[in-house]
């Protein structure tokens, strides 16, 4: 605790302040993403402090992730993928005159989730690891395997294009220095590919450009902004649902450590089930329940805390912002792993500084700033998305001060507009071009250093983590691809008639 | 009987990744045949070749599962997609449009060699060149492109938000721009 507080002064505090405020706008406003916003700002902060750095990302982040409810309960837009489900009864609510009650519970909530995940990630950061000392390289290698086969299943509604877009990510990855021997592949001559595909390009284009092309493909959608009632809204009242909130926490949590799940879909279970576990709700789900925004807001800002846990212990990411804030630490020459917390505190615990004050302005700005703020999301596209373009063009260009990162990070918003149009999820791509180096290093040492032993598979998985993360890899690739699972099922099916 | 005719997306798509997963398992191979190091275990063509037979499976389920779905497809939807289709066509060209103009912009970024001009408000002092001037030549073509028609407007935003890049990030930042 005493060195949390350390690192907080008041530079500290206007540095999350100033990211909390950007990431209000950024997270409100239909077009613009946390993961858009996080992808520029690491070219940006490049040059900064790491606690700076640090700081003003978590304020985004942490709010930014919340703010996705605004428009969502306002104008029918979810500013964030994670607040999809609070337009389903939010919405509603605003069309009855209840929206200052709906932004109210939304930022309660939403605060209360953010803090649960991030005190989930303050006690469990350390024994987690503890165990991660244990794991060996090829441990390394499959807990990133598991990571992107869970991906795919829980990103996309079909598993083999999850996948697909995983092997693209892996084989984007390659390019460049081998990093073993240093040998090139896959640059077939242009100089600017030896040192492989920078992460910030790719991100600023995968989330930034492709956002932009894929609002110009749909720009002939309609907004309708509701006017906002100031109405008396109970603390007490609010407070009642705090067992939920607690439960859906929880959820939320376990989904965001996974890695790729992320806020959508711990919103879309836990708004099941709250469905599941309320009985009788005073208005239906889907006509304005405030169950419903409860279990959503409390889930997807929980998740925050839990996406952190494998990204700072493991070096595996969560979901898409904290593969972005992973590349943050490789930036500053950090590196995210179980040495991590005991050779880097003042970053770990900037992290946990910078999220709890985020908290706390997310409650502020949540209260007092975003009731006002539904004239600015209506920003008309036709002027936000050349403005969004040339951030995108000053972000790839910054981290490296070469033109050849803008040329591609236009390739990779073409790129992810494609793919979001054929169906492809974009976040498995991201989280393979960031685990494919270190899957890449940790398989070859693992067969290396299996090569002299006389038992070369026992070498390979004779360790309980490698036994049990080869099984839950293997289950999870065989139950989730079509053509393995019917295969399994005529076999059991055929046994069962014998 | 229209949407008979055509390849379901997902059989193209599964082709394509199939040539894709190919080229890289040939591109291990010869790479590793061309290698001094004939050591598999310690061969930066190992992951490459992993992949790539991961990558050819995957392309294999693709082709089946759209073979599948293209089997399962209904006669009546010929029409319903030839709609939607038209629609998409109208999107894509606009789609087009801007990364035409995105091209022309990265282009200017490229070969165009303005000098840099420092201005100077009493203490206050800030430098311009390719970068602001295509940045607002830019910013007013993707506005008139995207519909904008008010003078004010046209005049103000694209002049403003390059000031505001410029001092932002040159100045104050000191964040490099192309």
């Amino acid at each position: 605790m005493a060195d949390m507080i350390s690192v907080v002064d008041i530079h500290f505090i206007i540095m999350v302040f100033l990211g909390s405020l950007a990431g209000l706008f950024v997270g409100a406003i239909p077009g613009l993403s946390v993961s858009m916003a996080t992808a520029l700002l690491v070219s940006i902060t490049y040059t900064w402090d790491t606690v700076d750095a640090l700081a003003m990302i978590m304020g985004v982040y942490v709010v930014g992730v919340f703010s996705g409810a605004v428009s969502a309960i306002l104008i029918n837009i979810p500013g964030a993928p994670s607040s999809v489900v609070t337009t389903l009864d939010g919405y509603p609510m605003s069309k009855k005159g209840q929206s200052y009650k709906a932004l109210y519970t939304a930022t309660i909530y939403s605060f209360a989730g953010s803090f649960f995940g991030l005190g989930a990630l303050w006690i469990l950061a350390g024994p987690v690891s503890k165990i991660a000392i244990k794991f060996t390289a090829m441990d390394y290698f499959l807990l990133a395997l598991f990571g992107l086969a869970t991906v795919g299943s829980v990103s996309s509604g079909n598993y083999t294009k999850g996948l697909i877009s995983v092997g693209a990510g892996l084989i984007l990855s390659m390019i460049g220095l081998d990093p073993l021997v240093g040998t090139k592949r896959l640059t077939f001559g242009i100089q600017n590919l030896t040192s492989g595909i920078n992460t910030v390009p790719a991100l600023v284009g995968l989330f930034g450009f492709a956002e932009v092309l894929s609002v110009i493909f749909n720009i002939n959608q309609e907004q309708n902004v509701l006017t906002m009632e100031k109405t008396r809204v109970s603390l007490r009242e609010t407070l009642r649902h705090w067992k939920l909130s607690l439960y859906t926490s929880t959820l939320g949590l376990l989904i965001g450590a996974l890695p790729g799940a992320g806020g959508p879909v711990a919103a879309f279970i836990a708004y099941n089930e709250a469905k599941r576990l309320t009985k009788k709700p005073e208005v239906p789900f889907g006509e304005g329940a405030v169950e419903g925004i409860v279990a959503s807001e409390s889930s997807n800002n929980a998740c925050i805390g839990g996406a952190l846990i494998p990204m700072l212990t493991l070096a595996v990411p969560g979901d898409a912002v904290t593969a972005i804030i992973l590349s943050v630490f490789y930036v500053h020459g950090l590196k995210p792993g179980p040495l991590f917390i005991t050779e880097n505190p003042s970053a770990f615990h900037s992290i946990l500084a910078g999220g709890f004050v985020a908290c706390f302005a997310l409650l502020i700005l949540g209260l007092l700033v975003a009731p006002r703020i539904s004239r600015v999301i209506t920003i008309p596209k036709n002027i936000l998305i050349p403005i969004v373009t040339s951030l995108c063009v000053v972000g790839a260009f910054a981290c490296n001060n070469r033109l050849f990162d803008v040329g591609l990070m236009f390739a990779f918003g073409t790129l992810g507009f494609v793919m979001r149009r054929r169906g492809y999820p974009v976040a498995p791509l991201v989280l393979a071009l960031v685990l494919g180096k270190v899957m890449d290093s940790n398989f070859r040492r693992a067969v290396s250093l299996a090569s002299s032993a006389d038992n070369k598979l026992a070498a390979m998985f004779g360790h309980w983590i490698t036994v049990l993360l080869l099984i839950c890899t293997v289950f999870v690739l065989v139950n989730n691809i079509p053509v393995t699972r019917t295969a399994i099922d005529k076999m059991l099916r055929k046994k069962k008639e014998v | 009987m229209k949407n008979k005719g055509r390849i379901n997306h997902s059989v193209q798509e599964g082709i394509f990744f199939l040539l894709v997963g190919a080229a890289l398992l040939g591109y291990a191979v010869t790479s590793y045949g061309k290698a001094f190091n004939k050591d598999w275990n310690q061969s930066p063509y190992l992951f490459p070749l992993m992949v790539a037979a991961a990558f050819m499976f995957l392309a294999v389920c693709l082709i089946r599962e759209g073979a599948a779905e293209w089997k399962k497809t209904a006669e009546g939807e010929g029409k319903a997609l030839d709609r939607a289709d038209a629609h998409e066509a109208r999107n894509w060209r606009g789609v087009g449009v801007v990364l035409i103009l995105c091209a022309l912009y990265y282009g200017a970024l490229s070969f165009v060699k303005l000098p840099y001009v420092t201005v100077g408000i009493f203490a206050f002092f800030f430098t311009f060149s390719t970068f602001e001037v295509a940045t607002w030549i830019f910013l007013i073509a993707m506005m008139v492109y995207m519909g904008v028609r008010k003078p004010m407007i046209l005049a103000l935003v694209p002049l403003g938000f390059t000031l505001f890049l410029s001092i932002a990030f040159r100045t104050m930042l000191n964040v490099l721009l192309p």
